[in-house]
């Protein structure tokens, strides 16, 4: 059987990769079996070009990438529910807290119940999945971890996001959780992230524009507690 | 024809026939369903690779269409997801080799994949015979 020049490999290696296959160890082997199925066209008298082309029409974007959320999901069933339960809670949650405002402004009854809910839900699950996700992402794409950065992440959204919801319920702590939330933000999260920013090159702009919109609205915050005070 | 195919349909669900329309020709093939497929690419896999002992991906789809004259059709996109789940739950190991820019990835039985195996074709047998015996029943008995 006739074998398939290297230029033409990647001929078919780049074809795969346009249609958002990024999961590496099944893109190798599909990679070898579209040539394969090129080189058994070209045994029947096809020339490359003919045979590329006739292979290439049953390799469609919506197929390469249901077949790869297929064989993720086969392999590592738990972290794929984790992360679709991730998305809908990150839609759900600032839902209610935005309703939850509006009903409190409007002094409508059920207010509290609104917030609590998008708050509590926010910062005790939404939070520790997001975390777990990232972590697990960045070891996938053997990565070093920073942990600290995560960590003081986590415990400095949680307790800001309870510190906001004792505040609401008027239950005892609430300020020590919104200042202890505002010092470790201050103090190391943001420190890390920048750390963070400097060190990963491809997501610089997206970090970047996180950590302007965190600035933004600390200050925001600070401000506020000052103008109480 | 008409009604054989009809029938079958209300009978057989799982059966389908593919027409193809070539020269004015109307051709019946019989297919094996997908869900069909599904339930038993498993089984396929762990028998053909217990087997010839090492096998890459299209290498198995091609000894499945030489076993069946071409009736059965594995498509890459129903078996990769299950080699890799098979290699996930630790019946099936591999080996990765390199040809020019290409990794060719070869696979093979692990001792509980020969288990699962044996398993498998077992239940599948006894699987067949009760399905046979629902639908198309002995009428000697």
């Amino acid at each position: 059987m006739e074998e398939l020049n290297n230029k033409q490999v990647e001929l078919i290696s780049r074809e795969i990769d346009k249609r958002g296959l990024t999961y590496t160890l099944l893109k190798n082997e599909l990679l070898d079996h579209f040539c394969c199925e090129v080189e058994n066209q070209m045994e029947f008298g096809l020339n490359f070009k003919k045979a590329f082309q006739r292979i290439l029409k049953s390799i469609t974007r919506e197929r390469i990438i249901e077949i790869q959320e297929e064989t993720l999901l086969l392999i590592n069933k738990k972290y794929r529910i984790m992360k679709k339960l991730m998305y809908v809670l990150g839609i759900i949650a600032p839902l209610l807290i935005i309703t939850g405002t509006f009903w409190k402004v409007s002094h409508w009854p059920g207010a509290a119940i609104l917030l609590t809910l998008g708050l509590a839900s926010l910062a005790l699950f939404f939070i520790p999945v997001f975390i777990t996700v990232k972590i697990r992402d960045t070891r996938k794409k053997e990565l070093k971890v920073n942990y600290p950065l995560y960590i003081s992440g986590a415990i400095a959204g949680i307790a800001f996001l309870l510190g906001s919801l004792f505040k609401i319920l008027h239950w005892p702590g609430a300020g020590i959780m919104a200042y202890g939330s505002l010092f470790i933000m201050v103090l190391l999260f943001i420190p890390q992230f920048i750390y963070h920013i400097i060190k990963d090159k491809e997501n610089r702009d997206n970090n970047f524009l996180f950590l302007i919109a965190l600035l933004v609205f600390l200050s925001i915050i600070i401000l506020l507690f000052f103008l109480k005070g | 024809m008409n009604s054989l195919i009809l029938d079958m349909s209300l009978i057989y669900n799982f059966i389908i026939y593919k027409f193809v329309i070539y020269k004015n020709i109307i051709y019946v093939c019989l297919m094996v369903s997908k869900d069909l497929l599904k339930g038993t690419l498993k089984t396929i896999v762990l028998k053909l690779l217990s087997e010839e002992g090492k096998m890459y991906g299209y290498e198995i789809t091609m000894k499945v269409e030489k076993i069946t004259n071409g009736k059965l059709h594995l498509t890459w996109g129903a078996l990769y997801p299950t080699l890799h789940k098979l290699e996930a739950d630790g019946h099936i190991c591999s080996e990765e080799v390199h040809i020019g820019k290409r990794v060719r990835k070869y696979y093979s039985l692990t001792p509980s994949g020969i288990e699962i195996m044996k398993e498998k074709l077992e239940e599948f047998f006894e699987y067949v015979s009760l399905i046979t015996n629902i639908l198309d029943p002995d009428p000697a008995y």
